[in-house]
């Protein structure tokens, strides 16, 4: 205490303030102690129970629809939360849904189908984007301020304003209730956040590398395929995901272009289901929804690098 | 040293070739070349319907199946909804989308904000939580909508339905869903689990660029928490909450899935926000040619806020 | 092997607004290290990328080994290129790295071989040709993209700063390793730094760049000691140059604390080359020596000594120009000495204010004022004032 004192005094003689205030920090921290202390005492508390609350909160629907996908229709009504370990009984195993919800409804076309379009899609809108995006960040041509524009403000047009125009087109063109038309439609909705996506990590690398690959004996081009698009993959990754995710979501393209069984994908398929058979059925709507969900979620567990990134890059965060 | 064979004249024969011409020179060729792709489809699928099918539909009495052969009606279509017979439920749910904005786009802010902040702390297990924080991000808005719908249910399943009943009055005959005003916060509840990720993803990458110094040079200085978050936090995240705010206000007024899966609209018209009105009136009324005009009036407000946008996402772009 | 030679080369930006490089010639004889330097936006990267074929100039010709190479593509000019930050492909090995520039060239795969293992055992990265960039060292990555450069045995050797990301020890055994390769390829190099004491250390030719304009090409001793500009002058040595801005009337400089007679041999010549009566003398710090008040030139105050070892440097101020001085370290002057301040004059420079230097002293006679004790044991050459304004290359005092 009286080292402090001292130290304190001292301070007001000494306009560059150098070693007292080490001294003074140790001093505010001895005389914070008395009291209830952020740091110590209220911070780790909340931090748990927040986290503890943030987690349940984020669980328990998915928690839902799988415990009761796993349960007799019955079982939902006598115990719709019970842990289905618990509740799982085996001779009930032929009526449930997951054993019967292929028979019952054509789950296995959905579920193909909603593959097929969403690879598709992913897979068309990368390769168109990482060329747009490339041309956007490093060539020069003309009009190439007003093309960016128009290639990403879709990013935020509201996908029902398009919806009928676009039903008329595939019907014009025949593309109702095929793939391709949803491929098509949902590749142009997911296209402009992709070219915005790839071009910011495109500006992003140093110039240097098409420079030095040029210098090497390549031309623009071949420095793009051979220097750039390797890198690139972690990128690539990003937006294929984000594309493939878009497609297995969304619900109104789909529900418009493909409305027979065989060329609809799971997001329609639920509400048709809920509008048919809401309470009779509940244990397939419970198994159909977490399956529709497993598969993002899965992506998002294994591939969370990469969606997270492209996600960011989206907000603002990185430019 | 080991040398590449090599002529005297190693310039003298470089005459450059014609495709060298074509790319080196003619590098507009090239990038209009790899724009190629993109352009064709948004023109076919994005520009081409819009302007023409869209623009034109609106003017022509459009249902399927025809029951005349689509005239045209001239601003038929516009004044049905402006000042005829569709002018109550267009003001209503005008109302009602303003209203599910104001509601849910802070509601986001706040819990994505305070989960970043959460999932920034060191804690075991760190990288789990923080993917978990993801789950409503990653189900589909169709399947979120129909497990909360469940939960909203007047049953011994409805889960949401017996917590909030004891406090709220809430009508047994139709639950959540189906009563207004708690239909709204049914969708509310969904929409705001399942889509709230994204601006916790984003605000988390921007709560962790916040160079640590800050926080130490602050708590040297004597700053507590609240004073930490406002003076540090808040400031460092300013754009970013503009830029999020905004893309999810233009996001959330078109979005059909949840609205759709909770309540389908209703009660009668309840929740039938914008995106929602169009879409019953083109697919489930098959009124096709009103539909398209109510889609114009909604494109002339949202372009606005897509423009101011672009324009901010584009300006180092020049 | 092959020179390049710049003719008028011109180069804008942004459709003619910024004129990056402006009708520079320079010619870059085989074998030579050239070392282009200047302050930063002052062209030495254009010119290099221009050199490098990564750049089209706007006008003028660029010529390797006597063909036009103006409008070749980079992969056509056979140049290689070390570049600041590298640019190591980052998905390739180091091997891949080393390899690619041949790949792109069809060679085969034994003298791909055969070249890569000499490149990286010539760079000491032997062991090293299975890693990727990212795994290297900052000092590494540097020894890859020279033998990345070397591999191809270009014909041309350009360097971008390499050595501006290296730290201070690094850098000085590099420049060394520079310029041994360089020696051993014999191959025409073009360096381009920002830092002075970089380019007079390892150029056999220096190139000081300004506003997009070459101000003085020159071995380094011939920079220093008799710059052709007052920008050169400024720029190269450190610590750096002292300017006295003076006035000449007759045959009397004066200064506002000083004033002397110049020689006729000097003043004439001097009159001639400059526009008005303003010019400006330069004087190197180690030609600048203490003595007693009243001895020197002027009179003024120590104010900081820095020791540097062997010597020091003595700051002053003259006016309200602060001065430098380098003194053996021997020398007897503290912090606050009054002292009086001579001038070894056959090592200054006259310049006009406007830039270009109207003339070098070097002359036997001393100005007529006490120029201190140094002053007797400089060696002169004994011939009369000589105007140096055609680059003689006199270069000692």
């Amino acid at each position: 205490m009286n080292d402090e004192s001292i130290q304190t005094g001292d301070t007001t003689t000494r306009a560059d303030g150098g070693t007292p205030a080490v001294d003074r920090r140790e001093f505010d921290f001895e005389s914070s102690e008395n009291g209830l202390n952020w740091e110590q005492h209220i911070k780790p508390v909340a931090k748990y129970v927040s986290l503890a609350v943030l987690v349940a909160v984020m669980l328990f629907p998915v928690y839902y629809a799988f415990a009761n996908s796993l349960k007799t229709p019955e079982q939902i009504f006598t115990s719709p939360l019970g842990i289905p370990w618990v509740t799982f009984d085996p001779a009930a195993w032929s009526e449930m849904a997951w054993n019967t919800m292929w028979e019952a409804f054509p789950f296995v076309e959905y579920t193909l189908a909603t593959f097929i379009v969403s690879v598709g899609t992913a897979g068309l809108a990368t390769v168109s984007a990482v060329f747009a995006a490339y041309a956007f960040a490093r060539l020069d041509f003309p009009l190439k301020n007003t093309l960016f524009v128009l290639s990403v403000a879709g990013f935020l047009f509201p996908v029902v304003l398009l919806a009928i125009p676009i039903f008329v087109l595939m019907q014009q063109l025949g593309l109702l209730n095929t793939y391709l038309g949803m491929i098509l439609a949902f590749t142009a909705f997911t296209l402009p956040y992709n070219v915005w996506l790839l071009r910011g990590f495109f500006e992003d690398l140093p110039d240097n590398l098409e420079e030095s690959a040029r210098v090497d004996g390549c031309t623009q081009i071949g420095a793009f395929f051979r220097v750039i698009l390797p890198l690139s993959r972690p990128a690539l990754a990003s937006v294929f995901l984000l594309a493939f995710l878009l497609a297995w979501h969304n619900y109104v393209m789909a529900f418009i272009i493909g409305s027979d069984e065989l060329h609809t994908t799971l997001a329609p398929a639920l509400i048709e289901l809920k509008g048919t058979f809401f309470v009779a059925n509940f244990h397939y709507i419970m198994a159909a929804t977490f399956l529709t969900m497993l598969v993002p979620m899965l992506m998002y567990m294994y591939l969370q690098k990469y969606l997270v990134e492209g996600l960011t890059s989206g907000g603002g965060v990185k430019g | 040293m080991a040398t590449i064979e090599q002529d005297d004249d190693r310039f003298g024969a470089s005459q450059r070739s014609f495709l060298d011409r074509i790319l080196e020179e003619y590098g507009s060729l090239q990038g209009l070349l790899f724009l190629l792709p993109t352009l064709t489809i948004l023109s076919v699928i994005v520009f081409y319907p819009m302007l023409v099918n869209g623009l034109l539909l609106s003017f022509k009495q459009f249902t399927i199946p025809p029951t005349v052969a689509d005239p045209w009606v001239g601003l038929e279509n516009y004044k049905y909804w402006l000042i005829g017979g569709g002018q109550a439920l267009f003001v209503f749910s005008l109302k009602m989308t303003l209203l599910y904005e104001f509601v849910v786009i802070p509601l986001d802010l706040v819990v994505a904000l305070a989960a970043a902040l959460v999932m920034n702390e060191a804690m075991p297990a760190r990288p789990l939580w923080r993917g978990i924080m993801l789950a409503g991000y990653a189900s589909p808005p169709i399947a979120a909508g129909l497990v909360f719908a469940t939960m909203e249910q007047a049953a011994t399943y409805g889960v949401i339905y017996q917590i909030l009943s004891p406090i709220f009055d809430i009508p047994a005959g139709g639950g959540m869903t189906a009563n207004s005003p708690w239909a709204f916060w049914a969708i509310v509840l969904a929409k705001v689990w399942r889509d709230f990720g994204f601006m916790y993803v984003v605000f988390l990458a921007g709560v962790q660029s916040v160079p640590s110094e800050l926080y130490e040079i602050a708590k040297v200085d004597g700053a507590g928490p609240v004073q930490r978050f406002r003076n540090i936090t808040l400031p460092h995240l300013r754009t970013i909450i503009v830029t999020v705010v905004m893309i999810r206000t233009v996001f959330t007024v078109g979005k059909v899935a949840i609205p759709w899966a909770v309540t389908k609209g209703g009660p009668v018209n309840y929740t039938t926000f914008l995106g929602v009105a169009i879409f019953k009136q083109a697919f489930i009324n098959w009124s096709m040619g009103r539909a398209a005009a109510l889609g114009m009036i909604f494109a002339v407000m949202v372009v606005p806020l897509i423009l101011i946008w672009v324009k901010t996402e584009t300006e180092d772009f020049s | 092997m092959v020179d390049a030679k710049l003719t008028d080369v011109r180069k804008t930006f942004n459709d003619g607004q910024v004129v990056a490089i402006d009708d520079i010639d320079l010619h870059i004889e085989d074998g030579e290290l050239l070392v282009l330097v200047g302050p930063s936006g002052c062209g030495k990267s254009t010119t290099m990328r221009c050199i490098a074929g990564l750049e089209t100039p706007n006008g003028g010709t660029i010529e390797f080994g006597g063909h036009e190479v103006t409008n070749l593509p980079p992969k056509d000019r056979e140049v290689s290129m070390v570049f600041q930050n590298y640019a190591l492909y980052p998905s390739m090995t180091v091997y891949e790295n080393m390899a690619f520039g041949l790949k792109m060239r069809g060679a085969d795969r034994e003298t791909i071989d055969e070249q890569v293992r000499w490149a990286a055992e010539t760079m000491e990265i032997g062991d090293l040709l299975d890693r990727y960039p990212t795994q290297l060292s900052g000092g590494q990555q540097q020894r890859v993209a020279l033998g990345r450069a070397i591999v191809r045995d270009p014909a041309i050797f350009l360097l971008d700063e390499p050595l501006s990301n290296l730290d201070a020890k690094l850098r000085a055994v590099m420049r060394t390793e520079i310029q041994e390769l360089q020696q051993e390829l014999d191959v025409a190099a073009v360096f381009v730094t920002h830092d002075q004491e970089e380019a007079m250390s390892m150029g056999d030719r220096i190139a000081v760049m300004n506003a997009g304009r070459i101000e003085q090409v020159a071995p380094p001793e011939e920079i220093y000691h008799d710059p052709n500009s007052l920008f050169v002058a400024d720029f190269i040595g450190s610590p750096a140059i002292n300017f006295f801005e003076c006035s000449l009337t007759g045959t009397t400089i004066d200064h506002d604390v000083f004033s002397f007679d110049l020689p006729d041999s000097i003043a004439e010549p001097l009159a001639a080359g400059l526009d008005g009566d303003q010019v400006v003398i330069g004087i190197r710090p180690e030609d600048l020596g203490i003595t007693d008040p009243g001895q020197g030139l002027f009179d003024t105050r120590v104010e900081v000594i820095e020791p540097m070892g062997d010597r020091k440097i003595v700051y002053m101020d003259v006016g309200d120009r602060r001065m430098e001085a380098v003194v053996p370290s021997n020398a007897a002057v503290e912090e606050g000495d009054d002292i009086g301040v001579s001038v070894n004059w056959p090592n200054s420079h006259f310049f006009s204010p406007s830039g270009p230097k109207v003339l070098k002293w070097v002359h036997a006679e001393d100005p007529s004022v006490e120029a201190g004790a140094d002053t007797g044991e400089f060696v002169t050459d004994g011939g009369d004032g000589r105007i140096d304004g055609d680059d003689t290359g006199e270069v000692d005092g």
